[in-house]
């Protein structure tokens, strides 16, 4: 991605560390009458203490669909705002509630008709004041900044061919991470549901902040190390106020983001429900990524674990990373299509007929070992095997051999000590080929995938590269390998959630809408 | 507060000038740039007795900082001799030398420099040793002390940076500020001045970049890995000032020796190495655009609020240019 000399792109962002900030309102009088209801029926329930999660949803979806319409240029009837549950399903639900929660009744019927008023005037103010701008001064240069990548390829369908037959860019701010520079951003919302660096490290000279004007907020250049004797320099940025009108009509920004917590608990329970495996497949403690275009993918915390990512920061390059560092804007390598693990199913293709015996041998002294750990613990194991060995064999070396990614122990001594233990030894030669044909045959799998994905990716042009950073999403199809495609995806979050799962379901990419498995 | 002796503002100035290529035209480096370098000349100018100073920088983006704070703080600590320590990295340098390298050294008997080549290292009553035969077959032991005076031969030869490009005159005037011993010795003599922990491909990149003298406007270019004299980025031969190191290296893999000073450029680099190399300065860099960034200020804010000593070093160091943050510290050694 070097395209000039180190300075001269730095010297381009320092040049922006005062850009113009501009406030631009819009106003529908039916969405905030929307907006009110769903706030009074959010704090009635809450004060309430209401925990039937009949009602508790209906608020999740209006919320979200609140938050959503906030964010984008959709209509208030686009059913990319309304799917969790489609508009039908939540009027269906509300009037469900409603039945049953006669003190709320009058209220939900009221939020009924307030949805039925939007859908006969569904025009979204912020696609037209978005089209209003660019049609003043153009696009060029310009980019649309979202508050996520959800629904950045709606959002782009929803204006292209608007703009004087010029392309208005459709970008989230992770896209602002890197030297990229624009002359303009036009920001859909408040400052405060962008992350800071947008303001304290602009990467454009104007921002213009479109959002609705009842949403009130601010931002002022603030030290990133606070108030402390030691720090000196001016902190960057220019501050911005939102809101137009005084009117007692105002919400502040940071009470309309909805409480991702609620939703990831939900998300993690269908996950469970739709994860039911056979009793006897391994488990891992896993660790949930979410990932650009509303997927999510859970990876095994295993500190062993070292997984490809497209490194972009010196041009873009295929490497091997250790799971602990896979952190957001890490562009992780994962299969899309034909299951997880692709160098395992390329090994077996390159072992041939032996394949089938050597997976089976190893199945059999893992599943041993597994069972003898459930039967007697990890440590106790660790101390037989310590005890009969003198090898320094720990618990979390245990973990990883039972492991189904792994292959087996480096050492042979290892494995020759985990053979007796399992009461295999006499099979420990026969063993401990099968590994080390799997091992070569893994390592064949692993170069032969690298060295297609290196080629496709050095081949990638400056547009897709920069396609690649603004959506943060990419599929590749391998060229010579039948087992479907990879696709380079951006973690958004890595989230505190670890959760044990059936191993075959670690690295496997589900929807974070509906909670399922991209089978 | 205790007040150190101020220091001259001319000691606050890196005395290198670099210029970059824009437009057809030579131009100076932009403020953010001499800063970075002033930044690491003025660290390399604090004594380390009684404590370390701390630096910590945000930017906009993290480009070529610990590349020019790096080279900042060689050439500051270039005025500097070596010390006992230093020669301890010095003689280790020598003694990892391939088999049959030619050094020059000076001869104990009539204080002659010589040539030889290195047989490697033997012990001797418990001393490491540096065996260094001549052409006449003699073998000489040279123990760790006396290690400041053997380097790579031929001396006169083009010293080279990475890729064996040779030495440039603009490169050479960059250096014209050192006194001619020194000079010699920054070429010749191996130490770990500066420890750079961050992207190791990024930076790889940025010091392998051209840069001119402004002062000739010569057409001659060198680039900043000529002048920072990095480890891991020339032929072993090559003596060093810097090493770099990625952020995901095995802490195993580490260099053992403690820099002068170590830069963490990014918020990856400070989470896993700050609580290593703690025996030196250290300049940490954040990206405002990082991820997790506030993870780090968190640490670096209890490190402040808790081991701080009661000093003004802020003053010691070069004031920011406007889209640069500067918190700086010292805590005891």
């Amino acid at each position: 991605m070097k395209r000039y000399h180190p300075i001269l792109v730095a010297d381009s962002i320092y040049a922006l560390t005062r850009p113009n900030t501009c406030f631009y309102g819009v106003q529908h009088s039916e969405f905030l009458r929307l907006h009110k209801l769903v706030t009074i029926l959010d704090r009635k329930v809450r004060a309430d203490e209401i925990s039937d999660e009949l009602i508790l949803q209906v608020i999740v979806i209006l919320k979200r669909f609140r938050f959503s319409a906030c964010t984008t240029t959709l209509d208030f009837t686009s059913p990319y705002l309304w799917r969790k549950k489609s508009l039908d399903a939540t009027t269906s639900q509300i009037l469900l509630c409603s039945s049953l929660y006669s003190s709320y009744a009058q209220l939900l019927l009221d939020i009924i008709d307030s949805l039925s008023n939007l859908t006969s005037n569904p025009t979204n103010p912020l696609r037209l004041e978005v089209k209003r701008l660019c049609g003043m001064t153009g696009v060029l240069n310009t980019a649309l900044l979202l508050e996520s990548s959800r629904m950045m390829q709606v959002v782009r369908d929803s204006i292209s061919g608007n703009v004087r037959g010029q392309r208005l860019e459709v970008i989230c701010a992770a896209a602002l991470r890197d030297d990229h520079t624009y002359l303009r951003l036009l920001l859909l919302g408040p400052p405060r549901w962008f992350p800071d660096y947008v303001f304290s490290s602009p990467r454009a000279a104007e921002l213009n902040i479109i959002t609705y004007d009842w949403l009130h907020d601010e931002w002022k250049p603030n030290s990133m190390f606070g108030e402390l004797a030691g720090v000196t320099g001016k902190p960057p940025g220019t501050a911005v106020t939102t809101r137009y009108v005084l009117t007692p009509d105002w919400t502040r920004a940071s009470e309309m983001v909805p409480a991702t917590t609620t939703e990831l608990e939900w998300l993690v329970r269908d996950i469970r429900t739709n994860s039911v495996e056979q009793a006897e497949s391994e488990v891992i403690p896993s660790r949930l990524y979410v990932l650009e275009g509303d997927f999510g993918v859970f990876l095994e915390e295993i500190e062993e674990l070292r997984l490809s990512v497209l490194d972009l920061s010196s041009g873009p390059s295929i490497e091997k990373r250790q799971v602990q560092f896979i952190d957001s804007g890490t562009f992780l390598v994962l299969r899309t299509q034909g299951g997880g693990d692709y160098i395992s199913e390329l090994a077996d293709l390159l072992m041939g007929d032996v394949a089938v015996t050597l997976r089976a041998n190893q199945d059999m002294w893992k599943s041993r070992l597994r069972d003898l750990v459930r039967d007697i613990g990890l440590e106790e194991v660790a101390n037989r095997i310590r005890r009969t060995s003198k090898l320094n064999v720990q618990p979390y070396h245990l973990r990883y051999w039972m492991w189904s990614g792994n292959i087996g122990p480096d050492n042979p001594q290892d494995f020759e000590a985990i053979t007796r233990v399992v009461g295999l030894e006499d099979r420990y030669a026969t063993l401990l080929d099968g590994i080390n044909v799997i091992r070569n045959s893994h390592r064949s799998a692993g170069k032969r995938i690298a060295a297609q994905l290196r080629a496709l990716v050095s081949q990638m042009s400056l547009s897709e590269l920069r396609d690649l950073i603004n959506t943060g999403i990419k599929d590749f199809t391998l060229p010579q390998h039948d087992g479907g495609s990879v696709s380079v995806i951006r973690v958004v979050e890595r989230t505190n959630i670890v959760e044990p799962l059936p191993s075959r379901r670690a690295r496997q990419l589900f929807d974070m809408e509906g909670g399922r498995w991209l089978e | 507060m205790s007040t150190r002796t101020s220091t001259s503002s001319a000691n606050l100035e890196c005395p290198v000038h670099l210029a970059y290529p824009r437009g057809g035209e030579l131009a100076a480096m932009p403020d953010w740039g001499r800063y970075f370098l002033n930044l690491g000349w003025a660290v390399a100018k604090q004594p380390i007795r009684d404590s370390y100073v701390r630096v910590v920088v945000s930017v906009p983006i993290r480009t070529l900082s610990s590349p020019l704070i790096g080279l900042g703080l060689v050439l500051g600590r270039a005025t500097d001799g070596l010390t006992g320590r230093d020669q301890a990295v010095h003689f280790e340098y020598l003694c990892n030398l391939p088999k049959g390298t030619k050094l020059s050294f000076i001869k104990a008997s009539d204080s002659r420099r010589v040539i030889g080549v290195s047989l490697g290292c033997d012990t001797i009553r418990g001393e490491k040793h540096l065996s260094i035969q001549t052409n006449s077959g003699v073998t000489y032991k040279k123990p760790e002390h006396l290690a400041s005076s053997i380097y790579v031969a031929p001396v006169d030869a083009p010293v080279t940076g990475p890729n064996g490009r040779k030495m440039s005159a603009p490169m050479a005037n960059s250096l014209a500020f050192l006194p001619r011993s020194l000079y010699d010795d920054y070429l010749l003599l191996a130490r770990l001045d500066c420890l750079i922990v961050g992207a190791k491909n990024t930076i790889y990149s940025e010091t392998t970049e051209s840069y001119y003298s402004l002062a000739g406007m010569s057409k001659c270019a060198y680039c900043l890995s000529d002048l920072l004299r990095i480890r891991s980025f020339q032929s072993a031969s090559a003596s060093f000032r810097t090493d770099v190191i990625a952020s995901a290296t095995p802490l195993d893999k580490v260099p053992a020796e403690q820099p002068y000073a170590t830069i963490l450029d990014g918020a990856s680099a400070f989470r896993r190495f700050h609580s290593r190399h703690k025996k030196g300065h250290r300049v940490v860099i954040l990206e405002r655009t990082a991820p997790r960034v506030e993870d780090c200020v968190d640490i670096i804010k209890s490190e402040y609020i808790q081991g701080r000593l009661d000093t003004d070093v802020h003053r010691l160091l070069p004031a920011p240019p406007l889209g640069i943050e500067m918190l700086s510290y010292e805590v005891k050694a």
